[in-house]
Formats: structure tokens, sequence, C-alpha cells
């Protein structure tokens, strides 16, 4: 079997350019215990860890859909409403209800419902993935103001509360958990045919589609998985804050899509997969610790995740694609 | 002859009941216009604002306007509600930021429609300027930080390092309740501030923020936060590291989980305005400017510009808190208008 | 030897609303053979390869492919027969690896229960990949390779699904592969071409008339929907094909070297030991009033960032630049252009038109200060103006205010080429003005830049072919990795493109 390496003519920036966002996670870890040597303390790891979920879930899915080629600005909506799904079923305040950790089933029923929403707006009404799930996020933020009267509904099932707050030895069990989910959604993306095709569309659905291959199904399959994702990620919101509260995931759409940028996610679509979204969360939680351990002033550290967002954009995006932004 | 003078006789007939009717009185629309209900603490001001269209009688001409954080969205609204009203309504308004506070005045006054605000208006714009703008009602920010921040340094013995949040910088909420806070920070000489972020009055931000201040900062004895939700949030964040209730926390609103958390002795102090109150007496002022029962233009300076009485609940009077305002409802005598008020803005 | 056909069409028929695009038609293609397929554009061929591939239905006639009579009722179907088209907008996935898509839309051949088995295809992908033997690795991502090895990944996959089909010798049809290629990879997608024969038959279509003079075995010409003439190998050769393409007589008059002029004696342009780092260096030369002079070289000699630098878009890191005998510093394309220079970019689509607005504005874009009365814009005299010109160059639109998205290629750049027109540069700098641009067309473009020398420009040019370059030109200057090895007069007598060649490779 002989394998011959192709002339690379025409790469960019070779390898450094594949793997160009681990580099930087790798220096900016080790640049940032050198300022301050409390990065790596045990107990910084394991606050990294924590704050890695369940973040790191809703960016997975939203890293799905780009590479699909779409985007979905549904997550805050649908992991709020899932959120308080779960607030509603185990043992709260409000209610009689102790459904435990069953309500978890609860919770990804009703985000795969409201993403398979997404996949049907967009494939029955050909609504662009922008508004569509642009309003799918104020319904399901509208349902959950009006199912919660503006109260967070605080729950008291305090095993419940392990997976958002757990810990095994020094790990957070919502930690372990999203890296299931992490594992599960490699092997499907790098694994099975699903998982290419959903690249293959990302890179040129009309090509995709003239090959035989039903857009149409993978991208409602797409948003469907990343709805379900949501609810995963509401569970664990709900468990990790004590509270369904519809304001909880405020921030959280800017930030998956975020991590993904940061990660080498093109948000043209189809480049991508699943590791680089992890390196690109925790890249996106190292640099939030980092700027508090180094006491950067407040006033300045949006902006500067906001310059570096822009300068990662501008090195991944494909600018052939510029004008179609589904 | 006679077919016209009948006819004649029954116009007149029409026209004379018609007008009779028109001078009968038509119910007043009530307006309560606040950002959002998807927090505790609007959600009780809309209550509020129920209880007294209730009271009142008027509970089908209550009108809630919601307008996320949209200062356009809030002008039109108002404006939809004053055309659909022709111009028989009152509001009780919280502009989005100070600067809306004059939008929203010129149209009123044009529609010559009484209303009152709470919290927002830029400071050298005078209330007397206008005769529709009955009054301008706040609470004193500076004192909600001064106080809560008092409360929590002694929780600590008055000594040791502590970490603050603040709500959305440029709010001028948080801007004041910061000045309060520094000014305690002054009279505590062995309290040590070693580091303070913007939690942007959220609950998830904050925990994200309190759980990298201890990791950089393992030594933190109190978290003051500018605002509830992001105590609750700290709350959490310190639970994760099994620090609630070792670590005091304090906030401002008196949102119901923080109500609870006093009582866990995991927090150790909060400030009410009392939204229901905002809601109902909001109303309930302009409403009777309208009827002149207030009259507008004899009203001294002062009571146009007025600070409004706040409670400070801490582990003291958490007890009475509870009883008086969770588990009944407060009822509120709506005509006292003035039973709160403490000073002028400018005294 | 009497072969069976591999392909038999006859006497196809394809009506369109007010046009007859296709009266009975018939080609013939046998196995191992490489078919050409000329004409001008709109001379039928892109519908009769769109029937062939299952795209149209033909109103009449019949199809024949291994003897078997045969209806192509959409493109799967054509492609599982066997017949494949490859077209310029390559359809392949650059952001994929190549086993990936040599097998795109067909894993289920390699999967179970959804989950696909990597290393059988890798595995049948290199044994795919080593029939070519061009050193591709089935791991390389598509956006790593050239335009011709991707043209290569695609053909593979055509291959490979033709024998899934079980179909002996498939049919592939390549529709103007080359123009975007280097000499050197035509050369290698030739050689491949040659070898594949074995396994596949050809019909290739293209404009570039020497390469289906050297290529194809057979060749069909096409004009205004029906057949024109069909040769063998040995019998034609450019001229007739180009006469029996359009109708006329061409000989050297394609050219019109007739018209070629003396350039005045005055200096417009003139070039000092100019040099860029990376690109070329020391280039010096003089440019004429009325002169054409082509810039012949491979890519990398160092032409096109020439041009590109006598028009402000790279600057120069020394050397001089002399206009009408002042130095200037040429260091943007606005200054380039208020100083007499224009350029005709390579890409008239994306860089030399607004394909959105109609063809009025685009004509006379560059000189709206002219046309304006204060700060109104004199409409009228736009309107009149390109009326004019679209009358002058016998610009093929509607009207004038037709779109410039809706014109064929040939007419778009004549549009390009009124704009310059009006626009009374004194230099004007041409690159590729003819690409892609028919036959027909290109004779008229090639009367246009007449014109424009009798007007007194000065033009330098990159054309598409030596025979263009020489056919042009009154001078030729020759590149080679970025320095000029000759100046050859063209004027007195034209050389041979294999004299040309000495001095660019």
């Amino acid at each position: 079997m002989s394998v011959t390496r192709v002339e690379v003519r025409k790469r960019k920036f070779g390898f450094l350019g594949e793997n160009a966002s681990l580099i930087a996670l790798v220096l900016l870890s080790v640049f940032l215990s050198i300022v301050n040597p409390r990065f790596f303390t045990l107990d910084n790891l394991f606050n990294i860890l924590d704050l890695v979920s369940p973040l790191g879930i809703t960016a997975l899915a939203m890293g799905f859909v780009l590479m699909a080629g779409s985007i979905d600005l549904s997550v805050e909506g649908v992991v709020g409403l899932s959120g308080i799904v779960a607030s509603f079923l185990v043992k709260n305040f409000s209610n009689q209800n102790d459904f435990g950790f069953f309500s978890i089933f609860f919770c990804l029923f009703t985000g795969l419902g409201f993403g398979l929403l997404n996949g049907f707006l967009l494939y029955r009404f050909k609504i662009p993935s922008f508004m569509a799930t642009l309003g799918v996020g104020f319904i399901t933020t509208g349902v959950g103001i009006l199912v919660t009267r503006g109260n967070p509904i605080v729950i008291t099932d305090w095993s419940f509360r392990q997976i958002g707050m757990g810990k095994v030895g020094v790990v957070p069990v919502a930690f372990i958990l999203t890296m299931g989910v992490f594992f599960l959604a490699w092997f499907l993306s790098e694994r099975t045919v699903f998982g290419r095709y959903v690249l293959a569309i990302g890179g040129d659905e009309a090509i995709a589609r003239d090959l035989g291959i039903n857009v149409n199904r993978v991208k409602i399959g797409v948003f469907g998985l990343a709805g379900a994702l949501y609810g995963f990620a509401g569970a664990i919101l709900t468990a990790k804050l004590g509270s369904g509260d519809i304001n909880a995931p405020i921030g959280f759409t800017f930030d998956s899509i975020g991590s993904c940028v940061l990660g080498g996610i093109a948000i043209t679509g189809g480049m991508g997969n699943v590791p680089k979204v992890l390196i690109g969360i925790f890249t996106l939680t190292i640099l939030r610790n980092g700027m508090i351990l180094m006491g950067i002033s407040p006033y300045v550290q949006q902006g500067v995740i906001g310059m570096i967002l822009i300068a990662t954009v501008a090195l991944t995006i494909d600018r052939k694609k510029i004008k179609i932004m589904k | 002859m006679r077919k016209i003078l009948v006819v004649v006789g029954l116009c007149l007939l029409v026209g004379l009941v018609g007008s009779v009717s028109a001078f009968a009185e038509e119910p007043v629309y009530l307006g309560t216009a606040i950002r959002s209900l998807a927090n505790p603490y609007h959600a009780a001001w809309a209550k509020g604002a129920e209880m007294f269209a209730e009271w009142a009688g008027l509970k089908d001409y209550n009108v809630i306007l919601t307008c996320e954080g949209s200062s356009e969205k809030q002008l039109n609204d108002i404006k939809a509600l004053v055309a659909r009203s022709k111009g028989n309504v009152v509001f009780c308004i919280d502009p989005n930021q100070s600067t809306d506070a004059v939008a929203i005045a010129n149209e009123l006054e044009k529609e010559k429609v009484y209303f009152l605000t709470f919290w927002n208006k830029p400071d050298d714009v005078k209330v007397s300027d206008y005769k529709y703008w009955v009054c301008h009602v706040t609470f004193d920010n500076r004192a909600s930080g001064y106080n809560t921040a008092k409360v929590l340094f002694d929780a600590i013995g008055g000594k040791g390092k502590v970490f603050a949040l603040q709500g959305l910088l440029g709010n001028s909420a948080a801007i004041e309740r910061w000045e309060g806070f520094e000014k305690a920070l002054k009279e505590y000489p062995d309290i040590e501030l070693v580091g303070w972020e913007a939690g942007d009055w959220l609950k998830t931000k904050a925990y994200n923020l309190v759980s990298n201040a201890l990791a950089a900062y393992p030594d933190i004895k109190a978290v003051w936060c500018a605002n509830d939700a992001m105590a609750t949030g700290a709350i959490e964040a310190l639970r994760a590291r099994g620090l609630a209730g070792k670590v005091p926390v304090s906030g401002v609103d008196a949102i119901p989980e923080m109500i609870t958390a006093i009582q866990n002795g995991e927090a150790v102090a909060t400030v009410s305005s009392d939204a229901y109150w905002q809601g109902g007496m909001g109303l309930s002022i302009a409403l009777a400017a309208k009827k002149g029962d207030i009259k507008v233009e004899e009203l001294p300076e002062n009571k146009r510009e007025w600070i409004a009485k706040s409670i400070l609940i801490t582990k003291e009077n958490i007890d009475w808190y509870v009883k008086n305002y969770v588990e009944g409802t407060p009822q509120y005598d709506w005509t006292n208008y003035w039973e709160r008020w403490v000073r002028g803005i400018r005294e | 030897m009497e072969k069976q056909p591999l392909l038999v069409m006859r006497g196809i028929c394809k009506n369109f609303p007010g046009v007859k695009a296709l009266d009975q038609v018939s080609i013939e293609v046998f196995p191992q053979e490489i078919v050409g397929l000329v004409g001008e554009n709109g001379a039928g061929k892109s519908t009769l390869m769109k029937v062939l591939a299952g795209i149209y239905q033909p109103d009449s006639g019949e199809i024949l492919f291994n003897g078997q009579q045969v209806s192509i009722a959409s493109p799967r179907q054509a492609r599982s027969m066997g017949i494949a088209m490859v077209f310029q907008e390559q359809a392949v996935l650059p952001n994929l690896t190549v086993y990936e898509n040599i097998f795109l839309g067909n894993e289920k051949k390699f999967s179970n229960a959804g989950i696909v088995n990597r290393e059988r295809m890798i595995r049948e992908a290199e044994q795919l990949l080593q029939e070519i033997n061009m050193g591709i690795s089935p791991y390389a991502y598509l956006h790593e390779l050239s335009f011709m090895e991707r043209q290569m990944v695609e053909i593979l996959r055509n291959i490979w699904l033709s024998r899934q089909a079980d179909v002996q010798n498939p049919l592939i049809v390549l529709d103007e592969p080359t123009t975007v290629l280097e000499e050197k990879e035509v050369e290698l997608l030739f050689t491949k071409l040659r070898e594949l024969k074995k396994h596949i038959s050809v019909i290739y279509i293209s404009h570039r008339l020497r390469e289906v003079v050297e290529l194809c075995d057979r060749v069909y010409v096409m004009k205004d929907g029906k057949n024109a003439a069909c040769f063998s190998r040995g019998e034609f050769d450019e001229d007739l094909l180009r006469t029996k393409m359009v109708g006329r007589e061409f000989h050297g008059e394609y050219y019109l070297v007739s018209e070629q002029r003396q350039p005045a004696a005055r200096v417009v342009l003139e070039l000092e030991k100019c040099t860029r780092r990376g690109a070329f260096q020391d280039v010096s030369f003089q440019l004429h009033e009325g002169e054409i002079i082509s810039i012949c070289g491979v890519v990398g000699s160092g032409k096109e960032e020439l041009c590109l630098a006598l028009f402000g878009l790279l600057p120069l890191d020394s050397g001089k630049i002399y206009l009408d005998g002042r130095a200037v510093e040429i260091s943007s394309p606005a200054q380039a252009f208020a100083l007499g220079i224009g350029y005709i970019p390579e890409d008239r689509r994306n860089d030399g038109l607004v394909l959105n607005l109609p063809v009025y504005e685009n004509i006379t874009i560059s000189i709206l200060y002219r046309l304006s009365r204060g700060p109104f814009l004199n409409r009228g005299t736009q309107l009149s103006l390109s009326q004019q010109m679209i009358e002058k160059l016998r610009i093929k639109t509607p009207s004038a205010l037709a779109l410039c998205r809706n014109l064929s290629g040939g007419n778009q750049q004549k549009v390009v080429l009124s704009k310059w027109l009006l626009s009374r540069v004194k230099v004007l700098i041409m690159s590729h003005p003819t690409r892609g641009v028919d036959v027909g067309a290109k004779h008229e473009i090639y009367a246009l830049i007449r014109e424009l020398t009798r007007q007194g420009m000065a033009i330098i040019l990159i054309g598409d072919s030596f025979e263009e370059d020489i056919g042009l030109a009154n001078r030729i200057v020759t590149m080679k990795d970025g320095k000029i090895t000759g100046i050859l007069d063209a004027t007195t007598s034209k050389p041979n493109p294999s004299e040309l060649i000495r001095y660019v490779v």
C-alpha cells in the first residue's frame, strides 16, 4: 500500500493553520500560568471545568448547525424553557411534582421539539435559519415568561442538583456529562454518514443535493439534534443554579457562536469538527478566567473578547461564500 | 307640516341624548410601562398595578406595556395607548433610560395626559417645568448600596477581603449603588476590596464571575452584589465550593429567592423598594391628579421630585417582612399618597 | 476494424420558446476515443450535452448507448448508466477529503447501519488514485489540490460510479476543462486523458482550438443548432475549425493584421528598471502612442504582477515609471486612472463590471463626472453615448437598460471595452481580454482593439494564447522568471509560436 503525500500547493497556513486554535489555547494557558501562578492550581482547574458546562453543550449544538451552513439563534429561549420544564418537574416550591432524573427526558423532548420546529420552518417554508430560529427563540422565551410569571422556579431536589453542582473527586459531574456528550457527538460527526453529510451540505448545498444527498432530512436532523442538546443543557443549568429561570441563558448565543469561532469553525459552513468546539469553549472560558486572574479592568474585558473574535473570524471565513448566509 | 315637526323633534331628541352621553364619565385607562415581565421585580410591579386597578374598579382598563429594553418601543407603546384611549389615560412609567424620560414627558404633555415616573430621569430636568408630569419618584440607591455594604461588612466582623459585583455599568442605579458601597468601604479601614466585576444584573454571569474570583482570590470573606439576581448567582457559586452560608452575600431588590437565602443565613441583606407599592401607587397618584384630588400646580417642588422609603431587610427583620409581604399580600391605602415620602430629591 | 459505437445521438431536436436550440443533430462516439465538440456560444453544444446528461429531454430523435436505445430522464440516471458531465464549476466539495469526495452520496456502499467504514473507503480510493498515478493522497483536502487535480478526482468519481453500474466503457464529457490551467497542467491533463482512454471515452468541449487539434481523435463542429462539420485527426486545423464555426474564412485576417499600424514615435509610457521583490526585476521598455505590446510568459513569469503594478494595485520596490516624459508614482488605481492608465482585469465578472447595473451605467461609469451638470447627472447624455457604443461595437443586448448579468460573456467584455473607449485613457492594459469569448465575438473585439490604437491609445496586452499575442502585437515582450528575455518585433513580420517558446521557458 503506497500512499504518496500530495504536493501541498494551495494550503494557506499548513499544519499551523489546521491546529491554530489548539496551539493558541496552549500558548494562552502557558502565558497565564506564568503571569499568575494561581492559574494552574487544582482549585482553578476545577473552576474552569465547572464553568465549561452547560455552555459547552450549547456550543457543541451550535457547532453542528454552523458546520451545516446555518445558524441557530433560538438557543437562549430553548435552553431557558427546557430549564423551566425541569424546574417544574422536579421537587420545587411551586407544585408537588417529583420526577427526579426522569425530568431530563422531558427536557430533551422539549428541546428536540423546538429544534424540529426550526428545521421544519427552514424546509417547509424556506425561512432562512437566521429568521426562523430568531422567531422560535422569541416564542420559547415568551412561553417561559408566561409560565413562570417572571419568577424563577426554585427547586429543592438536592439529588437532582448534583448533576449541576456535584463533583466526583475534583471533577464536576456536569463536566463528565458534557464530555460524554462530546464523545458521542464526535462519533456521530466522524463515523456516521449523517455526520459527513452535515459537512457536505455546509460546504456546498447545491452540489450535495445534486449528488443525491437528502439535504432537507439532514438539516432537520441537525436542528433537532441541536434542540435536544439545548434541552439537556437547560436541565444542567437549572440543576447548577438551583432554579428554572428564563433569564439564566442570557449570553449563551454570543458565547456559543464565539466558542465555535475561537475553536476554528467557520461561520460560513462546511469546515470544522467536534474537537474544535471543545478547544473553543475551553479557550473562551480560560480567556475569561485569565482576565480576572490578571486583574484586567472589567471595563475592558468585553472589548478584548470582541477583538479576539473579530480577528479569528477574519482568519477563518471563506470569503467566496459571504453572499450566502443561511 | 306635522310630519316635518315630528322628524325635527326626533332629531333634536336623539342629539340631546347623544350629547348627554358624551359628557358621561368614561372609564380611565391605566397604563404601566416597564421593562419586562421576566424578572420578579417587574412582575411584582405589574401585580401591584393590578391590585390598584381592581380597587379602583378599572380592572378591564389596566394595560401593562413591556418594552424589552427598547426605548423606541416604550415610546411607541405609550403613544399607541394614548391613541387607543383617546387621551383618557394615566401612566406609571419606569423609563428605559434617563434620557427617555424627556421624550416621554414631551409626548404626554402634548396630549395632556397625567403620568408619574420612577427611577430614571436626567438630573438637570425639572418636573415642575411640566404641567402633566405629576411626580418623579426614586429610591435612595446610594443608601441601598451603603446600608447593604455596612451590614455585609459587620457580618464579617469589620475586617477581611471582599469581592463586589456591579450592575450594568452606565446604568444610573448601578452607579449610585456603587457610590454607596464605596462610601461604606471608606468607613471600614480593615475591609479590603480585592476586585470587582460587572455582573450586568444577571444570575448566570454572576455565577461565572464569582466562580472565577474565588479561584483568583481564595480568601474572599464576603461578596457584595448590586442586585439580588446576581447575589443568588453568587450564592450558587459559593455553594459549589461548599462556602454557601460561610461567605455572606448582599443584594438589592428583595426577590423571593433572596428572602429565602436570608432566612437560610446564606445572605445577610437586601433592600425592598416594594414593587407592589410602586406599581399601584404610581397609578393612584397619576389618577388622583387627573381627577383633581391632587392639584399638581399647588404641589411644592419637593413633592414633585422625591425619594421614597425603601426597606432594608436583614436577619433582624426578615421574619416581619416575610409575615407581612410574602405570606400575606400587603395592604395598601392607595389614597395615602405621601405615606412613603422621605424627602425631595434636591434636598 | 468496425467497432460498435458507444454512443449514438441521432436526429436530436430541442426547442425552447422562440428558439430552435437543436435541429436534427447527430453525433457518434466510439469506445476508447476522444471526440471534440466545438462551436460558438449559442451553437448548441451545451444544450446537446445537457440532453445527453439527462438535464433536458429531446423533443425528438433517439439516443443509443452500447447499442441499446435509451431515454435519459435525469442526471442521476445518466450517471448510473455511465454518462457523466464534468463542468468547469466543479461538483466537488473543497472542504472534504479526496476519498470523501469520490464516494460522496454513495457512502451506503461502505456503511453499516449509518456508520461508515473509513478504512474500506480509503483503500478503494487508493486503488483508484493509483490508476491515474498523480501522487494525490486520499487524505488530502480538496481545497489543497490544484484545479486540475480536483477535476481528476471528479473524473475518478464518475469512473467508479460507472464501474458500480457494471458499465465497461463510461463516457465522460469535459466542458472547458483547461480555461484556468497553465500550459504544464494542460499537458499533464492530456497525458492522463490519453492513458485513461483505455477505459473511457471522452467528449471534449473547448474554445481552445489548438488543444482540440492536438488531443482529439475526431471533432464535431456545431453552428446555429445544427451539425456543421465532422473531421477526423489529420483532416483539420484551427483555421478550418474556425471557418466552419463562424461560416467565414479567416486565415491570417483573424487578428486583422492588415489593420495593424505603425506606432507613432512619441513615447507614452516608459519603464526603467522596475522591480518588485518576488515578482519581477529590472523591467525596462518603452511604449509608443498607438502601439500594441504583448507580454508573453508562463504563469510565474511576472507578467501579471507587472500589469497590476502599472495600475497601482501592487507597489514597486524600485525603479521609475515615466508617463509622457514625466516621472510618476502610481500608488493606487484611482491615481492610475487619473494619470490616464486603464486596466481590464482577467476576471471581468467580478472586477470589471457591476453586474447588477444596466449596460448604460456600466459603459459610462468611468466618465460620470464628464456627464454631469453641476451636481446632477445628465441621464440623457448617458443613454445616448451608451447607445452609440452599443451600435459601434455591435453589443448584443435587448437595450441599453438591460442588466449586464444577462449578457453573454463576449458581450459583457464589449461593455467593458466600450467603457474604456469612452474614458479616453492614454494607456490601456488588458489581461486576457477575450477569455471565454467565442470565436466570432473575439474577432469583433480584435477589431475594437485596432480601433483603439487608431485613436492613439497605447495598449499592453496579455493574450490567451501565443497566436493571439503574436497576431495582435506590434512588439512582443517575453518574460521568464521575472526578467525580460527578449523584445521581438511583430510589425514587419510575425514570429512563429515555436520561436517564442524559446524565450519563455
